[in-house]
């Protein structure tokens, strides 16, 4: 067997792209739980049997603004969004798009808080208030925030999580019907401008993958699990449901708790296991690296707890308000991004840094 | 401890080791007075540690004989020189003498000599080569370490026999000092983390570290994780096949078992039947073991939660039979797990600590009598028994008994997340020890890998694969000695 | 040892994830619910957790659904729990009511009721079913209820009714119910299919011949033995495509058959006729057990379309076309 030996340069070379990997795998968790938990909790519920396309139409604008990012990064010869704005922009303006990416990775992990939080009381019913849950997931995840640990733990559970996921799917499987497909406007014209309207930042949680260096494979293979993992996953929802079943108003916990309501026990606690454990991973992960984007370079070790605290603060809104209001904002939030998207490819590279 | 340098009058030498020595209530510490050289002379040692044959034979009978008279300042290396004794050291200072007879040596003051000349006669009390208590095999050497650091270092050098097998001996315990040998191939070994090794021992500051567990505290990267960062063993032969794989080795003087570094938590599931044994059957040998681990430590949990908050995952016919006998207990699953897991480890501990056969009858009769006695009595159900039966044996099956420790704390903290929350808690918990398991490291490299971080690694993780494929050294190797000669060329058969 | 210190302190506050032993919940096998006269009655089948084990019959009234629910809670030693159900029996009365769709949905909607439980309907007094439930061959009573659907499934004698199943049909198929009826005091009959109309409820019902053939329609079933009006047909194989084109249906069958005293046009003739008997039943019931709503819909591009078009009034003016392709095993 032949075996390739590497040098101790090549090695540590080797090991830092290892470490991209993880981060990259981690940003795609977050993004992935996110776009689904909108696709499940905004679109699919507003246009039912047309959330197979409507979700990729929704994708649109997010995958348009990455693409355009990713443009500008490379155009500038930077590895990150914040170096590309440095570059562009000068030092006010990195400070500004960390403050941003700082913000929006909150929101993130306030929404997965709440969406966590509301399927375990409301949905499955357990016995702990909303702020108790969120005090539990936020003490388990203070746990988790070990630097390099996090993302690692991600990329060692991964297939794991993936190997679940694929036999749930199996077991979905059985349940598709191609009828589910129609009709293919859902509940009618209205409807698919209230889910457009809702959905329009489907896609926006990509644009986090440009917080990390790329790994190997590039930008474009990183944004393709997400993509298609939540497209997948909304297509299947509407083969197994019925439009009608579907725009059924439940509520946000009966949302998050239709896909697998239906399998067998066993698989449908397996479903909300894993569910429960991407969440979980992805709430760990936005608190870690929005204390990185907000640090501003500096190693604040109190700010993750302090953020932590924050989200628990967050929990003593009622759940409902609380998830109309991180909807509202995160509606609005990436179109910042937007307008540095076009900043960054419109202005000059600076020539001081 | 008295630093002062030796002095050339024997009277003062004397006066000086007397009062080290504490020889007005010490009757170990022996001095026998002769002449030497046409010179007063002493020597000292201790009783005990020092062989009666080689000090009258070969120190003090040729000595005695040297009866012409010689300068002082070649005194040191005629003594030398008379004796047909291995190793004979200079002390300038009476501390350093001290030290030496302490380690049995016996340490000569002539009069006018301005340093005291040690010679090794040392014939230490010890147990002789014993199979190894806690690491048996089916196939492979029987033989275990010993308390003796010098046959321990023997019986690697013969497993080994090659120059690049450096044991640098050194010192820990800054008042009582202890033999310390760090063992390592050179060429194979990081230097990385030789000098890690160095930096932490140099920072021991212990009076006396008495056995390897010690050490092992004393140099472990995470004290407050669960998990063993280092690996112990009692047998040569694994001892060998870590430094083979470019890992350092340390052995304490006094301490049967030797400490190995860097590990990750797959060397600590290895034996070292599994390379013996063809690789099917290796491989297969690990998954039983893994399976065991894993059952120790998720099975009574997902019990718990299955009957407590997830009925609906078990089959009726079984949840009722479970549930009828439930009705006349007193206790909750929860309480019946935790009681038996404790019970069972009760025992145990016991058959360990009981000698010979009356301890494995113990273990027997005790766990029997016990469970019967508690189903019979109504204090738990049968199946519960035999979830708690099964979880034990698997903590068991594990081959690092500070890993099988670990996995039975770990059940409880399990246990008690399902008591909690159920199969949620259970899957929580689960995610927060791998992350917590990636932030480990051992001598500075991550506990999880090669599983994450991907390292470069032997076919002999998870799975052990063919010998002959085994080409390269694990990542814990110096980058410059990752390839490796095994196997044999198939086309000349 | 801090981080240690507050997820402790976290669980301690968070208190249990329906933290309720097993042993004190009544896990039920059977729930029964009929409506007589505006007064609901709730019953449902227990296990007693004796040693010697055995079975409660529990029963509860109400002015309404959700009460004759709390009043059955009420009147059970332990919490109730759905986990577990097998059955779910409806009065013939109320599965003819407009009441029919909501208790279904209602009792899919408690948060543990297991999904994969069949419904059923009887004309005999809910009490009465109940008590007949008794477990098989010294089996418990769920093992012995699931051995039994499941063979009379594989015959095709009777529907997969699964609640699951029934509530993902939406108003594209409607759904066809399992019929229960008492022999004796003791002895159950599980045979035969109760026709469902959407709303409208129960509409008929069809025996286990005619459920049979349905089976084959609905490709749940490959191999059974139909006793027809000609004779008895073995059948080792089947296979059956349907088509919509405009107010056209067509149903295309093909049997693999044996041990018939039938020849194999014979088998044909009396397959087609019989089938298209089954077929007028099921238009004439309004009940689009055989999914055209499926292939219907198709054609319309949003569901308030698809509403106005009124599929149950339309699919009992079909236009019915009937293959049968019988190939006999000796032709094979």
């Amino acid at each position: 067997m032949r075996t390739t030996v590497f040098t101790a340069q090549e090695r540590r070379q080797r090991r830092e792209a290892g470490d991209r990997l993880a981060r990259m795998c981690q940003i795609r968790l977050i993004s992935t739980v996110s776009m689904l938990t909108a696709l499940f909790t905004r679109v699919i519920p507003l246009c039912g049997s047309a959330g197979w396309w409507m979700g990729a139409v929704c994708m649109l604008p997010g995958l348009a603004t990455y693409g355009l990012l990713c443009a500008a990064i490379r155009s500038c010869g930077a590895k990150t969004l914040q170096e590309a704005v440095l570059k562009k922009c000068g030092r006010a303006g990195e400070t500004l798009v960390r403050l941003l990416l700082g913000v929006l990775f909150l929101l993130e992990g306030a929404g997965s808080l709440t969406a966590l939080v509301t399927a375990f009381t409301e949905g499955i019913g357990t016995e702990g208030t909303q702020f108790t849950m969120a005090l539990l997931t936020l003490g388990a995840a203070v746990l988790c925030l070990h630097r390099d640990a996090l993302a690692r733990g991600i990329w060692l559970m991964r297939r794991g999580m993936l190997l679940a996921a694929l036999v749930i799917a199996a077991l979905l499987a059985g349940m598709l019907r191609p009828d589910g497909l129609h009709p293919v406007l859902g509940p009618g014209g209205s409807a698919l401008q209230a889910a457009w309207k809702a959905g329009c930042t489907l896609a926006w949680p990509l644009i986090l993958l440009l917080t990390a260096e790329p790994a190997k494979g590039g930008r474009l293979r990183a944004a393709t699990v997400p993509v298609f993992f939540s497209l997948g996953t909304g297509a299947a929802l509407c083969l197994i449901y019925p439009c009608e079943m579907l725009i059924r108003e439940t509520g946000l916990a009966g949302t998050l708790l239709l896909p697998a309501r239906h399998l067998p026990a066993a698989a449908a606690t397996a479903a909300h296991c894993l569910g429960m454990l991407g969440a979980f991973l992805s709430i760990a992960s936005c608190l870690q690296l929005g204390a990185q984007q907000l640090e501003m370079r500096r190693r604040l070790n109190w700010l993750p707890f302090a953020l932590a605290g924050l989200l628990a603060l967050l929990q003593l809104i009622p759940a409902r308000r609380l998830w109309l209001a991180l909807t509202g904002i995160m509606q609005y939030a990436p179109v910042l991004l937007s307008v540095w998207a076009l900043i960054l490819v419109i202005r000059r590279k600076k020539c001081a840094e | 401890m008295n630093n002062d340098n030796v002095s050339s009058r024997l009277e003062k030498s004397m006066a000086a080791m007397d009062a080290l020595l504490h020889r007005s209530v010490n009757p170990d510490m022996h001095r026998r007075l002769f002449r030497v050289f046409r010179r007063e002379a002493c020597v000292y040692f201790m009783e005990g540690v020092v062989s009666s044959d080689f000090l009258q034979h070969y120190l003090l009978s040729p000595l005695m004989k040297r009866s012409m008279e010689e300068t002082a300042e070649y005194l040191p290396q005629l003594l030398a020189e008379s004796v047909p004794l291995i190793e004979a050291v200079e002390a300038e200072r009476y501390a350093d003498a001290v030290r030496e007879m302490m380690i049995g040596k016996a340490v000569v003051f002539v009069q006018s000599m301005k340093c005291a000349v040690c010679f090794d006669v040392r014939m230490f009390v010890r147990r002789g080569i014993s199979p190894p208590l806690t690491e048996s095999v089916v196939n492979g050497p029987h033989q275990g370490f010993n308390e003796s650091i010098r046959d321990n270092i023997t019986m690697i050098r013969r497993i080994l026999p090659t120059p690049d097998l450096v044991g640098e001996m050194i010192t820990v315990g800054d008042r009582y000092p202890t033999a310390l040998s760090i063992l390592y191939l050179k060429g194979v070994a990081d230097e990385g983390s030789l000098e890690r090794i160095r930096g932490r021992l140099q920072c021991i500051k212990a009076d006396h570290v008495m056995s390897i567990g010690m050490l092992e505290q004393l140099l472990e990267d995470s004290p407050w994780s669960l998990m063993p960062q280092c690996c112990l063993t009692e047998r040569p032969d694994r001892a060998a096949s870590f430094l083979l794989e470019g890992q350092i080795v340390l052995a304490l003087d006094g301490s049967p078992q030797i400490l190995c570094m860097p590990v990750s938590i797959l060397h600590l599931l290895h034996t070292p039947d599994d390379s013996s044994m063809r690789w099917q059957y290796g491989s297969f040998l690990r998954l039983i073991r893994l399976i065991g681990a894993a059952s120790t430590i998720l099975l009574p949990a997902l019990f718990v939660a299955a009957v407590t908050f997830h009925p609906e995952l078990l089959p009726v016919t079984l949840l009722t039979a479970i549930l009828e006998s439930q009705a006349a207990v007193p206790l909750s699953i929860p309480m019946e797990m935790l009681l038996m897991l404790l019970m069972f480890s009760l025992i145990g501990e016991a058959g360990i600590r009981v000698p010979g056969v009356a301890g494995s009858s113990l273990g027997t009769v005790s766990g029997l009598i016990l469970g019967q006695a508690a189903v019979e009595a109504k204090l738990v159900h049968p199946l519960l028994i035999i979830v708690v039966a099964v979880a034990s044996l698997g903590s068991y099956a594990v081959p690092d008994y500070g890993l099988g420790l670990a996995c039975r704390i770990l059940q409880l903290l399990f246990l008690g997340a399902a008591s909690v929350f159920g199969l949620y808690g259970v899957v929580l918990l689960l995610g927060v020890g791998l992350i917590r398991l990636c932030a480990v490291r051992s001598l500075g490299s991550p506990y999880a890998a090669p599983l994450s971080p991907v390292r470069l690694h032997n076919p002999d993780t998870l799975m052990r694969f063919p010998v002959w494929m085994q080409t390269v050294r694990t990542w814990l190797a110096s980058p410059e000695a990752m390839r490796r000669a095994m196997g044999s060329d198939r086309r000349k058969r | 040892m801090r981080r240690v210190i507050i997820i402790l302190l976290c669980c301690l506050l968070a208190g249990g994830c329906s933290a309720l032993p097993a042993e004190e919940r009544s896990f039920a096998v059977a729930l029964g619910l009929s409506v007589r006269e505006g007064v609901w009655e709730a019953a449902a089948r227990i296990p007693s957790y004796q040693q010697s084990g055995g079975y409660l019959t529990l029963q509860a009234r109400g002015g309404s659904l959700e009460e004759a629910m709390a009043g059955l809670d009420a009147s059970a030693p332990m919490r109730m729990h759905y986990g577990q159900l097998r059955l779910l029996i409806f009065s013939g009365e109320l599965a003819r009511s407009g009441s029919f769709v909501s208790a279904v949905e209602a009792v899919a909607d408690r948060a543990e009721t297991r999904l994969q439980a069949q419904l059923c309907v009887t004309e005999d007094p809910m009490k009465g079913v109940m008590d007949a439930l008794e477990p098989q061959t010294g089996a418990r009573l769920s093992k012995s209820l699931d051995v039994m659907l499941e063979t009379r499934r594989e015959m095709g004698v009777i529907p997969d009714a699964s609640l699951s199943g029934i509530l993902r049909m939406g108003q594209r198929q409607d759904p066809v119910l399992i019929r229960i009826s008492l022999e004796d005091e003791k002895t159950l009959r599980l045979t035969g299919g109760e026709m469902i109309s959407g709303a409208a409820g129960a509409q008929g019902s069809l025996s286990a011949e005619e459920m049979q053939l349905l089976s084959l329609m609905q490709g749940k079933v490959r191999r059974t033995m139909i006793t027809l009006e000609d004779g008895t047909v073995t059948i080792h194989d089947a296979g059956c495509r349907l088509s919509l084109d405009g107010n056209r249906a067509c149903v295309r069958l093909k049997v693999r058959c044996s041990g018939s005293s039938l020849t194999a046009e014979g088998a044909a003739d009396a397959l087609q006729r019989e089938v298209r008997g089954v077929i007028g039943r099921l238009a004439e019931a309004g009940c689009d057990a055989l999914g055209l709503g499926r292939f219907a819909i198709r054609h319309f591009r949003d569901a308030a379309a698809w509403r106005e078009l009124d599929w149950r009034h339309v699919y009992p003016a079909l236009e019915w076309e009937i293959l049968v392709d019988v190939q006999t095993a000796a032709q094979a």
